[in-house]
């Protein structure tokens, strides 16, 4: 029977890709790309904000409750939404992939804990009150739309809700699958 | 080109063959998804050359990143796919290397990926020849905890590459 030695053997003889000038000049490059985009995100992200507030300013002016409730609980429930998932980004930015790896995967377990009560709780409930925003609106733009594009607005919706739903369920079953792999016993 | 960008450069060619190994050893072969995991670690490793401060040596800092941004992954394909990458797995292009002893690596490649993320990282640490005190280090696990524990994980990998 080969023993350990003999795998170990196995192991480092086995064909591995060596460093090359290019993939040296592609990594480079693509540390410059990382961040650049690190600067063009808090660039988008201040002209959404610049884009939001004008947009509630500009809605503030009318004088249907309705109108105000339905697109408050839209607007209210997407921005409670990002700024969770802007607090998630920052928390998991303040890991710190040079500790030690246990250290490190206590701090990750704590993250992906966190973001299970994001998933079960917040996620749900800002979905549920982003589709009621919604349909409180609807009598609205019924009224006042012709009917094509009432109904267009309509279906776009329900892809839209769809595909968003979809989206965010993989991202919580991958995120819960790592979960479980972090808390496998050894 | 700038003075860190050099540094970077020797750092990068120095270590590429040992990051892309291990991260291998975590995708079960994936090349493609070990490439990107070892691009990964050298971007964390650049974000982070200011704040290295020589209290390890640079290695073992370099292993330390690299463990950690495979324990991170998220990107792992399904069982179905994963199977299909070990049957495909391309683990030697030396002539001197025996149809048996690729078949034994094949193995070995399944059965580190049945360990648990952290005994996954040891072992293969482990297999890379490195010392048990630098494992330690770079796993923060006390030296003799960390004995023992590697131990055990060989005397299961050695048995469960010959299917026993």
């Amino acid at each position: 029977m080969n023993n350990f030695e003999d795998l170990q053997n196995n192991w480092q003889n086995q064909t591995t890709v060596s460093a090359t000038e290019d993939g040296f000049k592609a990594l480079l490059k693509g540390v410059k790309s990382i961040e650049q985009k690190q600067r063009t995100g808090n660039i988008v992200q201040t002209i959404t904000i610049i884009i939001l507030v004008a947009f509630l300013i500009y809605v503030s002016g009318y004088k249907s409750e309705t109108f105000m409730l339905g697109i408050g609980l839209m607007i209210g429930s997407l921005v409670v939404r990002i700024a969770i998932e802007m607090y998630s980004l920052k928390k998991l930015r303040s890991i710190s992939f040079s500790n030690e790896s246990n250290t490190f995967q206590n701090d990750l377990t704590s993250y992906y804990s966190f973001r299970k009560y994001t998933h079960y709780l917040i996620t749900p409930l800002a979905l549920v009150i982003y589709t009621v925003g919604f349909i409180i609106l609807l009598p609205l733009f019924k009224a006042s739309l012709s009917h094509g594009f009432y109904l267009y607005i309509l279906c776009s919706s329900v892809v839209f809700l769809v595909v968003f739903s979809i989206f965010i369920y993989k991202q919580i079953r991958k995120e819960l699958s790592k979960l479980k792999e972090l808390q496998m016993k050894d | 080109m700038s003075s860190k960008e050099n540094t970077y450069k020797k750092i990068y060619q120095q270590n590429y063959p040992k990051v892309i190994r291990l991260c291998l050893g975590y995708t079960v072969g994936n090349d493609a998804l070990a490439k990107d995991l070892a691009q990964e670690t050298f971007i964390k490793v650049w974000q982070n050359l200011d704040g290295f401060r020589n209290e390890s040596e640079l290695s073992t800092w370099i292993y330390r990143i690299c463990v950690n941004t495979c324990l991170a992954e998220i990107r792992r394909e399904r069982k179905k796919d994963k199977n299909l990458q070990i049957d495909n797995l391309q683990v030697s292009a030396s002539n001197d290397f025996s149809a048996e002893k690729e078949d034994m690596l094949v193995q070995l490649y399944k059965c580190i990926d049945k360990l648990s993320s952290i005994n996954k990282a040891i072992i293969l640490l482990e297999l890379e020849g490195l010392p048990q005190l630098e494992i330690s280090d770079i796993m923060g696990i006390k030296h003799e905890a960390i004995r023992t524990r590697i131990h055990r994980i060989k005397q299961q990998l050695t048995k469960c590459v010959h299917n026993e």
